[in-house]
Parts: structure tokens; sequence; C-alpha cells
């Protein structure tokens, strides 16, 4: 019976939600759940052993309530977990591993902080741990292991860090020589740091994040499913699928046409093929549009915000055209407002250009006004990057619109 | 627009129908005395365009003449525009107040007035063409009456107001006029609800945002998300620390258990070898201490023979230096002796020379006082001779006072009333003869008078055609033979008191000459001149007297004094003789001598006597030294000898301890010295034999020792460190410091997400009403440029000159600007410069807006305090923009107004019985 086992790792229990903070804790607790998923893969798979190559938790203080979670969970496993520190929870002085939570471990549970290889007697298997002691090392964390006449144990190392022959990571990483996997004799070496699932060599990988944690991840939310035959053997390595949530990037051109616009971002939507309650979106918008577009939009937006996880809107990129706009009807017949504006539109157009054009365009005042002096006055104390942009311009515009509907109501 | 006519009936004074008709489309004057009703009937006007006929506001009830039931009525007869068909029209306007109230606006057909509207309509119409508005209740006030707000100056009420230009409707009145952009209504909402959504971020300077806003919030959000965060990382570094320093530790303790290792194995090397050392080191201290005893023993007999050497050698010397010392007291004995003779010699030198400095000194003095009585005799006598001199004129002095005596003269007093006397005579003969009786005679025909004038009589012969003056004081006759005689009699008292005073007068004279013994004037005056004369003479004789005797040196002297002077110089000259035993005969013939060669003698003996003096100093002073020297050697000598037999006992008791003899004491010391080389020499081989300094083993050993307890102490130490630190970690591990502090930074990223977008709405909201500020502002310099130009050059017409610029600030208020640049404020200026100035602005807005629409002004008494000239040139002004509008000018003083065309109103005529009164021009 061939050996197999679950290959897994860099699950940063308790990390920063960087990309979307209004849902942050909600991604913490996939993180904590996939923890169960890798528990039914391994009982579906019928695994012998579970390995975690490392950074378990995102940072040695992420505390005690979250260790114990991670212990709780770590109890159910029906088998054997062994795990090595990451350079994110390494092994020093002040390591969650040497804290009074992990001093009462479930007996399945082996937290390896030694260079000390563990005989699996039962299963034939040596297993080569290379924990991390240090969160930056040149020293290959994988030297250690001793070459020894080959045997017929199945022999399986397990380290986290860098590949010094690809380039990842600088070279104080923890740089991991694949050369060390003939060298040490190893028959397979499970990899963790990369967060996506990666295949380095016929006896090496990266298992990868098992929940993604960004919107720019290629392949990542796997675990691996490795089978030995026996000792000497190429190893088979089969990727799972075990993580939720889904990041996904959707790009949006606005046109004039404010129905045809909302029509079609309503039909993007529609079209994502997912669990929309597990799915966040980062949308980004661009092409000319009105005040009033802009606003009708987010009306649409907020219809989908319930179904799905979160919603980030970009419209950095969108540009506003007064004329298309409620206001420039309004001020046909109103020349203050029709000059104001004009003005706001010489402001919007003069951003896109470069820096010495914009201060051309602004100086040619027809209106006789000295726009820079208005700039000027217009920004506000206390504002140290007060700048008059493009973008306040905008915000003008949609502020006058606001102000247009409250008085006209 | 433009008035026609205006009718009143029943408002204050006018009680019957008053109507002012054939108003003149340029020019117009209402005059008439003070509270004749000028201003009534503009204010009646008034009330008829803007007020409502249903008013029951007590303005209006005011209205109402005094004791009559009358209610106001008033019609209106003008050219204006009610916007229902193009361009304007004449219009009139009918309007009833009180207990009649109704409002008629008719148009002109070409043959009569046909009814436009009534009532509301009607008066919305007026409105609509005056901009006015009506106020929530009551009557109107000026605020409401639109066009008519600036342009009708009423008296008193305004007068050093500036006039208003930021009304509303002036302004948009003015913009149209003048083609510029207005303000809608909606855009000013618009503005408010955005300076509203403003006011609500930022404090009212913005100088700030304000505490309840969002940003403020956001800002103390991120301050406090950030302080927490930084307190985690403080933590997290803390912990950092611990983990450096356990590891520290750790790394130190191998290292010391290494050496500590090492040191021990040495020091169960040493052993063996220590204890031979300590062995030898006892033996060499026995020997060194025995050395040390010889040794003492060796100097002290050394000592011995040293100091009984010492005394030998002092005593030859002191021998020596004493036999000197008595071959040099002979020496001294001798050149004593020599000294002494020395000083005998020289005083008897000095002795012979002062007895002959004696006697030349008795020679001079009596040289000299020889001299000295000659003196004295020849002042004798000169004295003498001045003292006769002075006797003859003293005698002489005293004639003239003699003959002084004897004249009897007038004082100047008495020849000046004698004057007085003669000129009052004078003159009340002259006065009398004046105002007596004077007859001017005409002789027609040859005749010859007689004229009797009291105290004279005479005859006088006048010829045909000739005239005559007679005088006569109190009384005259005038006689002609055989034809009249006239008498007259003078009544004039006056000449009686003359005549009175004139012979007293004249008495008083008589008495004056009579007590000199005079006849007249000119007696007197001899008299006077006469002892004039001899005042002078002895004034003379007295001045040379004195002359004289001052120049003796005696001021203010008498001859006595003179006297008093020979007598004692006489004294002097007699005991002088006496002492020099001379007779006065002697005095001139004896020879004193030469007083020169005795000085010059007496000099040089004194000379001599101080070197003498000297000479015997010097060797009284050699006689002293050579004593002294004496005396010291023999004491010296004495000394010595003492001395040497001192040295000699010390001799002997040095040698007693050896019997006496330095020989035996020559032989105890070599003994010494052999015994203790031997010694010496001795330990030297013992210290040869032990190990060195560097080599010693138990220094080593016990150098090992105490190294190795150190590093044991050190471990101790170390270790109960790495336990504290531990301890200390244990203490933080508990904490999820790294989850708040995740926590914290994404509630910052949301903060900031958040600020910045109250930010650029903060920045749009301002940037919103910045541009609309300026824009506006644009839009009113136009117009108040056109203001300020035209106000400018009227005023500096109706001044004369061009000093000052007028200036439109931004809320429209009227402002002086000299051409430095500095602002006056037409507070400042003087009453009449202030009507002025304001009249010109009222006609400048009225020019503007007449671009479009002429306009109607009224000043109602409007320049009373401005002067002659420029109120002269202010109507040349009103003449040239009359052209333009329609100008009513209300007046007491129709004189200063006369120069002016157009129509005239005498309202004076009005009030009169005959109602009706056209233009003085009919």
């Amino acid at each position: 019976m061939s050996l197999r086992f679950i290959h897994t790792g860099d699950w940063h229990v308790g990390m920063k939600e960087a990309n979307a903070p209004e849902v942050a804790d909600r991604v913490r607790d996939a993180r904590l759940e996939v923890i169960d998923r890798i528990r039914r893969l391994a009982q579906e798979t019928k695994a012998d052993f579970v390995v975690v190559a490392g950074d378990v938790f995102e940072h040695n203080q992420v505390g005690r309530k979250l260790a114990r979670d991670v212990l709780r969970r770590l109890g159910d496993y029906p088998v054997d977990v062994y795990i090595i520190p990451g350079n994110h929870d390494y092994a020093g002085p002040d390591s969650i591993y040497k804290t009074r939570a992990f001093q009462d471990v479930p007996p399945k549970v082996h937290v390896l902080l030694e260079q000390k290889p563990v005989v699996i007697r039962r299963l034939n298997v040596i297993l080569y741990p290379c924990p991390v002691t240090q969160k930056r090392t040149a020293l290959d964390p994988t030297d250690w292991i001793p070459v020894e006449e080959p045997n017929d144990m199945i022999r399986i190392g397990l380290a986290h860090g860098s590949v010094a022959e690809f380039g990842f990571g600088d070279l104080t990483d923890n740089p991991v020589s694949l050369r060390n996997v003939e060298a040490k004799s190893l028959d397979y070496l499970a990899m963790g740091h990369w967060h996506s699932t990666s295949v380095l060599s016929p006896r090496a990988a990266y298992c990868g994040a098992p929940e993604t944690t960004g919107y720019t991840e290629k392949d990542s939310g796997n675990a691996l499913l490795v089978s030995i035959d026996r000792p000497g053997s190429e190893p088979q390595v089969s990727v799972h699928r075990v993580g939720k949530l889904k990041w996904v990037e959707m790009e949006h051109e606005l046109s004039l046409s404010v129905k045809d616009s909302l029509d079609q971002l309503r039909a993007k939507f529609n079209s994502l093929q997912s669990d929309s309650g597990d799915t966040l979106i980062r949308l980004r918008l661009s092409g000319v549009s009105t005040g009033e577009a802009l606003a009708r939009m987010e009306d649409v937006l907020d219809d989908f915000r319930s179904t799905y996880l979160h919603i980030e809107v970009d419209t950095s990129s969108v540009v506003l055209d007064p004329d298309g706009d409620k206001l420039f009807e309004w001020a046909k017949d109103r020349p203050l407002t029709r000059a104001v504006l004009s003005d706001l539109k010489r402001l919007i157009d003069a951003s896109s250009h470069d820096e010495a054009a914009a201060a051309w365009e602004l100086a040619a005042n027809p209106s006789g006004v000295d726009l820079a002096a208005v700039l000027k006055r217009a920004e506000l104390p206390e504002d140290e990057d007060g700048a008059i942009t493009r973008e306040v311009a905008q915000a003008a515009l949609v502020e006058m619109l606001k102000a247009l509907e409250g008085i006209t109501r | 627009m433009r008035l026609l006519s205006l009718q009143v009936k029943g408002v204050s004074c006018f009680r019957n129908p008053v109507k002012l008709d054939g108003f003149d489309p340029h020019i117009n004057l209402i005059y008439g005395p003070n509270e004749i009703g000028k201003s009534t009937l503009i204010t009646a006007m008034a009330r008829a365009f803007f007020d409502r006929s249903s008013t029951k506001a007590q303005e209006v009830i005011d209205m109402r003449p005094w004791g009559t039931a009358l209610s106001p009525e008033i019609v209106v007869e003008f050219v204006g525009n009610t916007g229902m068909r193009a361009g304007s029209t004449r219009l009139k306007l009918e309007k009833g107040f009180l207990d009649t109230p109704y409002t008629r606006l008719s148009e002109w057909t070409g043959s009569g007035y046909e009814l436009l509207a009534d009532g509301d309509k009607a008066e919305e119409m007026l409105r609509a063409m005056w901009r006015s508005s009506l106020p929530g209740r009551g009557a109107t006030g000026i605020d409401q009456w639109g066009l008519a707000r600036l342009l009708w100056f009423r008296q008193d009420r305004e007068r050093f107001d500036c006039p208003k230009l930021n009304d509303r409707v002036l302004l948009n009145e003015l913009r149209q006029a003048l083609n510029v952009m207005t303000v809608t209504k909606e855009e000013e909402a618009l503005l408010r609800a955005i300076e509203s959504e403003l006011s609500q971020i930022l404090t009212d300077k913005q100088r700030s945002f304000r505490k309840g806003s969002a940003v403020a919030a956001l800002r103390e959000r991120k301050k406090q998300l950030l302080a927490e965060i930084a307190g985690c990382d403080d933590r997290l570094r803390e912990i950092q620390d611990l983990s450096a320093k356990i590891i520290g530790l750790k790394d130190s303790i191998e290292a010391m258990s290494v050496e500590l290792e090492n040191k021990s194995s040495e020091l169960q090397g040493l052993q063996g070898e220590v204890e031979r050392v300590k062995e030898l080191s006892s033996k060499l201290a026995v020997a060194r201490s025995e050395l040390q005893a010889l040794r003492s023993q060796k100097e002290a007999l050394l000592k011995d023979r040293e100091a009984v050497n010492r005394a030998k050698v002092e005593i030859a010397e002191l021998e020596k230096r004493l036999e000197k010392a008595q071959k040099d007291l002979e020496t001294a004995q001798t050149a004593a002796q020599d000294a002494e003779k020395q000083v005998a010699e020289h005083a008897k030198a000095l002795q012979a020379l002062r007895d002959k400095l004696s006697k030349s000194r008795q020679d001079l003095e009596r040289c000299r006082k020889i001299h000295q009585l000659r003196t004295c005799d020849g002042e004798i006598r000169r004295k003498r001779s001045l003292l006769e001199k002075l006797r003859a004129k003293n005698s002489e002095l005293e004639k003239v006072d003699e003959q002084l005596s004897k004249i009897s003269a007038p004082s100047a007093d008495e020849l000046a009333q004698a004057a007085n006397l003669r000129e009052t005579i004078t003159r009340l003969e002259a006065g009398i003869e004046a105002a007596g009786l004077s007859l001017d005679i005409n002789a027609l025909a040859d005749v010859t008078v007689e004229f009797d004038a009291g105290t004279r009589s005479e005859q006088h012969y006048i010829g045909k055609g000739e005239s005559k003056v007679l005088h006569a004081t109190q009384q005259a006759v005038l006689r002609v033979p055989d034809l009249l005689t006239i008498s007259i009699k003078s009544g004039s008292g006056e000449i009686a008191k003359m005549q009175e005073k004139l012979d007293d007068a004249r008495a008083q004279l008589a008495a004056l000459l009579a007590k000199f013994g005079v006849d007249g004037m000119v007696g007197l005056q001899a008299l006077a001149h006469r002892a004039a004369t001899l005042r002078q003479n002895r004034e003379r004789l007295s001045n040379e007297i004195d002359e004289l005797l001052s120049s003796e040196g005696m001021i203010q002297a008498r001859l006595t004094d003179l006297e008093a002077q020979i007598e004692q110089l006489e004294v002097q000259l007699e005991s002088g003789l006496d002492k020099l035993c001379l007779t006065a005969g002697e005095l001139s013939s004896v020879d004193p001598g030469d007083e020169d060669s005795l000085c010059a003698e007496i000099a040089e003996l004194e000379n001599l006597e101080s070197d003498t003096q000297q000479l015997l100093e010097r060797s009284r002073r050699a006689a002293a030294d050579a004593q002294e020297l004496k005396t010291k050697l023999s004491t010296l000598i004495d000394a010595g000898k003492k001395q040497c037999s001192e040295l000699q006992a010390r001799i002997r008791d040095l040698l007693e301890r050896f019997g006496g003899s330095e020989e035996q004491l020559v032989q105890k010391c070599e003994a010494i010295c052999r015994a203790t080389d031997q010694k010496e020499a001795a330990v030297k081989e013992l210290e040869s034999s032990l190990p060195s300094e560097r080599e010693d083993p138990v220094k080593r050993s016990t150098a090992l020792k105490a190294e190795i307890d150190n590093l044991i102490q050190q471990l101790e130490q170390k270790k109960a460190e790495i336990s504290r630190y531990e301890g200390a970690l244990e203490q933080l591990a508990p904490d999820d410091i790294y989850l708040r502090k995740s926590r914290a930074e994404e509630q910052l990223e949301l903060t900031e997400r958040e600020l910045r977008r109250e930010l650029i709405r903060a920045r749009a909201l301002s940037l919103i009403s910045e541009l609309f500020k300026a824009h506006r502002q644009a839009m009113s310099s136009g117009l108040s440029t056109a203001i300020e130009d035209r106000v400018t050059k009227y005023w500096a017409f109706v001044r004369g000159r061009q000093d000052v610029k007028a200036r439109i600030g931004d809320d429209m208020e009227l402002a002086a600007v000299n051409f430095i640049g500095d602002r006056v404020d037409p507070e400042r200026f003087s009453a009449g410069a202030r009507e002025q100035l304001y009249v010109v602005v009222r006609l400048a807005v009225a020019e503007l807006l007449s671009e479009s629409d002429p306009q109607i002004v009224v000043l109602d008494d409007a320049l009373v305090f401005t002067d002659q000239h420029r109120h002269s040139r202010m109507l040349d002004l009103i003449k040239r923009l009359s052209e333009k509008m329609q100008v009513i000018i209300l007046t007491s003083h129709q004189d200063r107004f006369e120069s002016l065309p157009g129509a005239r109103f005498n309202v004076e005529e009005l009030t009169r019985p005959s109602a009706e009164y056209r233009s003085d021009e009919d």
C-alpha cells in the first residue's frame, strides 16, 4: 500500500486584511474554517498523516485565543499532524509554539522545533523537519539533513523558505537549494512559503496557501495529496481545492448613455459564476460619464452589495462631463452658473494634460477671472496636501448636482 | 418715465384741489416759503404710486387735512411702460385713500383716457413699473419704493447719509441697463445651499475644520488608531528586544562554559610545583633577616669614625682664621687716629670765615639806611609847596561864596513861574479881545468914526468901499458925528471872568518881580544869570582843589589830612637820623659806601662758609667708621677662641667608648665589614634558585581559582537573567498584540479612505464657493467702475478740482480715494461737500439708468449748505444731465435757481383760493 499524506502550509492565521478591511474579520474566519476542510480532505482521501510546511500563524503574537482555536481544530484530525515553524511564526524565544497555549497540545499534533529526524516506524517514514529559527538567514535550512546509506525508509523533507535556484525571494530568505533533494536522498521535499501552488520538480512542491489572500494571487486555495509507492519511487502529487473565498477583479467602461452603461454592468454581475456570499469583487470603472450616472450606479451596486461578500469600486479613472448633466441644462440661461461650470470643466480637462499645458490653459482665461488665484483661495487651511485636482473638480460637479436637486425638489 | 401733471386734494394743507400742470420733461422747480407743502406734494405722489389704496396706516391717516372729513385724492399724469405694449405711453393714475379707497390706471388713446386696470391689478402694474414692493403692514417706507429709493432725495431724511447702492432692485436695474450679468434667485438658493454645507464643515472665518465636522472626527480617529498601532509596535518591539536578549545570553553562557572547563584542568596540573617553591621561600626569609642585623651594626661604627675626623678638620680651620683677624685689628687702630686730626683742622677754619661775614653785613645795613632818609627829606619838601597852593585856592573859594550869599536870585521854579504868568497874561488878553466885541464896519461913503471902547477912545477914518474891524471888550460906543451914536454892550459873562483872571495874573507877576527888586522879566533873568555865573566859579575852584589832592593819592581828603601826613614824615626823619648818629646837615654829605660791592663780598663769603661746613662733616664720619671697625674685629676674635675649645671636648667624648683610642675604633670597623659581605653572598645564592615572578605556579594557581569562581558566578547571573526575561515574555505572550494591531491597521485604512473622501468633498465645496464669488466679483466690478467714473467726473466738475476719485467697494459702499491711493471716508467731508457728493451720486446713477428708460429725480432742498460758486456749477451739471432725465427741484430759495430753464410752480399761489394754477411760462 502506498503512502499517502496531505501536504499543506501557509495558513497565515490572524493575517491582516489590507485589501478588504471592511470584511477583515470574515476573511480571518475563513482562514480558520479552511483548517476543517483540510481535515475533511484528509478523511476523504484516507491520508496517513498531514504535514504543515510552516507559517501556520501570521505572527508570533497573534494571541492565545487564536492559538487555542487552531489547536482545537487540529485536535479533531483523525491522523497525526506534523508542523514546522515558518518565517512568520519562527521558533525564536518569543515563538508562539513556546507559549503556554502550546504546552498542552492534542496527542496527534506534533510541533517540530528541532533539527532532529522523526521516525514513523509504522509507516516506514523518516521525516526531516527544517524549522525556521530566524526570520532571515542566508543558511540553507535543509543542510543539516544527514546523508545516510539508502535504506528502506521513505525520506520526506519538510522545509520553509525560498528556492535558491529559482530566484524567488532574496538570498537572506531562508534559501533552500533543490540540489539537496538529491544530495540528501529525499523522496519528497514538502515546501512552504510561496502562496500559489507550484510544483518545483518531480520531488519538490509548494503547496500554496489553502485560502486565497488577495486579488492578485494566481493559483491558491489548494492542498496537495502526495502518494509514494515505496522508497525511491517518484511521488504523485494531486491538487485539491479547499479554499472558499473568491477574489475577482472586474473592469467596466462607462459610456454617456446612462441606461446602457448600467444595464451592461448589471449583466456583468449576473454572469459571475460563484457562490456570491464568498466572493470579493474589485470593480474598476473607466470612461466618460455624468455625475448623475455615477449616482445611479451607486444604487445599482447597492443592490448587489448584499449578495456578495464585498464590492470595492475604483472610480479614479472616470472622467465627468458636465455637459451631459442636468446642470448644463439648468445653467443655459444663468450666465453666472454657466461661467462657473465652464471653469470646472477647464479644470477637469487641464489635469489630464501635462503640467505646462495645464498652467497655460489656466492662465488664458476668457471670463476675466484669475483661475489660479481662485484655486489658491479655495485651498483649505490645515489641509497639507490639499491641492485642487481634477478629482476635486469632479466632486464639485457632483456637489452642485446634489445642491441643485435639493433646491428643485 | 416722466411726470406730466400732479393734482392733490384733501392732502394736508391742500384742502381744495390743487393741480401742477405742464411739467417740463427736463427741469422743474417747485418753490415756496417754508411749510407751504412742497414736500407734501412729493410724498402724496409717492403714496399714490407705492401704497395700497386700502391702507389704514397712520402716515396715510395723517394726510387728512386737519379738522376735516376729507379723504386724500391724488391724480398723476405720467409717461410710463406698463409692459402691455412695446414702449412707453401716456398714463393717468387716480388714487383715493381712507374713506373712498380706489386705484385707477388709464391710458391715453389720443382723444381721451381709457381705463387699463383698477384696484389690485393697477397697483401691481405700478409696482412692476417702479420695481417697488409692499411692506408687511403699515405704509410703505422708502426702502420699498424701488427705483425711487435712490432717486428721490427727501429733505432732512437722508441729507448726510450716503446713498445706498447695494439695493438688489437697483443693482439689477443697473445691470440690465448696462447689459451686465445678473444673479437669479435660484442661483442664490444654490449658493446658499453650498455655503450652508460648507459652514457645517468649516468655521466662520474658514480658518479650520469645525470640531463636529466629519473631517475633524476622522482625523481624531486616525490619530487614535495611529496611537494604538504605535502602542502595539512598542509592545512588539519589547518582545523582540527580550528575544534578542535571551538569544544573546544563551550564546554567552555557552562560551563561558567552555572557558570554565579549560581553566579547571589547568589548575589540576599545577599542584606539585607549588610545594617545592614554598620550602625555598622560607629559607630565603631567614637569611635575609640575619643580613639586615649585620648591616645596622656596620653603619653605627662607621658613623662614629666619621665624626672624629670631621671635628679635627674644623679645629685647624678656625686657628687660621683667628690669625688673620688679629692683623686687621692693628691696621684699624691707626686709621682712627688720623681721622681725629682732620676734624679739628676744619672746625677752626670755619669759625674764622663766620666772623668776617658778620662785619660785612653790618656795613651794608648802614648804607641802605642813609639812602632811605634822604628820600624822606625830599618828600617833605614837595608836600609843603603843594599845601601852599591849596591854601591860596581855598581863600578864593571863600570869596565867591560870600558874593553868592549877597545875591538873592530867583530859583529855576520862580523863573518858570514868572514866564508862565507872562504867558497867561498874554493869552488872556488875546482871549478877551477875541471874546470881546468886534465891529466890522464897511463904509459906503467916506466917514470918520469915534470909537470908545471903555478903556480907550479912538477915532478912525474909513474911506468909501473900505472896511475896518474895531474891538472892544465889554462895551463900546461908536459915534458917527452928526449922524448917529451906537452904544454896544456885551452880554458875555465870559469876558468878566477872563478879566478877573487877567487881573489876578498881573498882580502875581508884579509881586514876584518886586520880591527880587526888578522891573521886568529882563531884570529877573539878568539876576538869575549872575547867580549862575558865580556858582560856576565856585564849582571850578572846588574841582581844582580836589584834583590837586587826588594827585597826591588823597581822594576826598582835606588840607588838614595833608598837614598830618607832612608831620608824620618829619617824625620819621628825625628818629632815623638819631639812630645813625647824624645830623640833618650831615645827611646829605656823608658817604654811605658802595652797596653793590658790599653785596658781592657777602655772597662770596657765604659760599666759602658752606664748602668748609661740608668738609668738616665728611671728616667726622670717617672717624666714626674707623672706630666701629675696631670694635667688630675684637668681638670676632673672642668668639673663635671659644669654639676651638668646644670641638676638642667633643673628640674626647667620642673616643671614650674605645678606651680613648682611635686605633681600636678603626679595627672594629674593618671586622664588621667583612662579616656583612659574606652574608650578602649567601642570600644571593638562595634567590637565584627560586623561579621568576612570571612562572610562579603559586601565583598562577591562585589566579586561576579566582577566575573560575568569577566564571561560575557570572554563569549563575546570566541564567537568572534568562529566566527573568523568559518570565517577562510569558507575561506578554497571551496578549493578541498582532491581532489588535492588524485590526487597527484595517480600521486605519478605512478611516483614511473616508477622510480622503470627506476632504475632497470639502475642497469641492470650497472650490464652488470661490468660483461663484470670483465670477460675481467680476460682474460687480463692471458695474461699480461705470458708477465710479461718472461720480468722479461730475464731482470734480462741481468742486472745480480733481484731487479725489470715487471708489465703490465690494459691498457697493461708496468711498473716496485720493490720488495716492489713500481711502478717505465721505463722513469726514464738510456738510456742503457731502451734500454735493450725494446729489452727484444720485444723478450719476439716474444717468446710467436713463440709458434704457428716462428716470425721474427729485431733489427736495438738497443743496442748502453749498456755497454760491459750487451751487452754480451744480446747476450747470443738472442742466446738462437733465437732457436725459426729468429733474424736479423743491426749494424755498427760488432766487438760487433762477438760472435754470424749465417749468416753475409757485406753491404759495397754489394755496390761494383760486385752485388751478398753471406754470409761470403760461
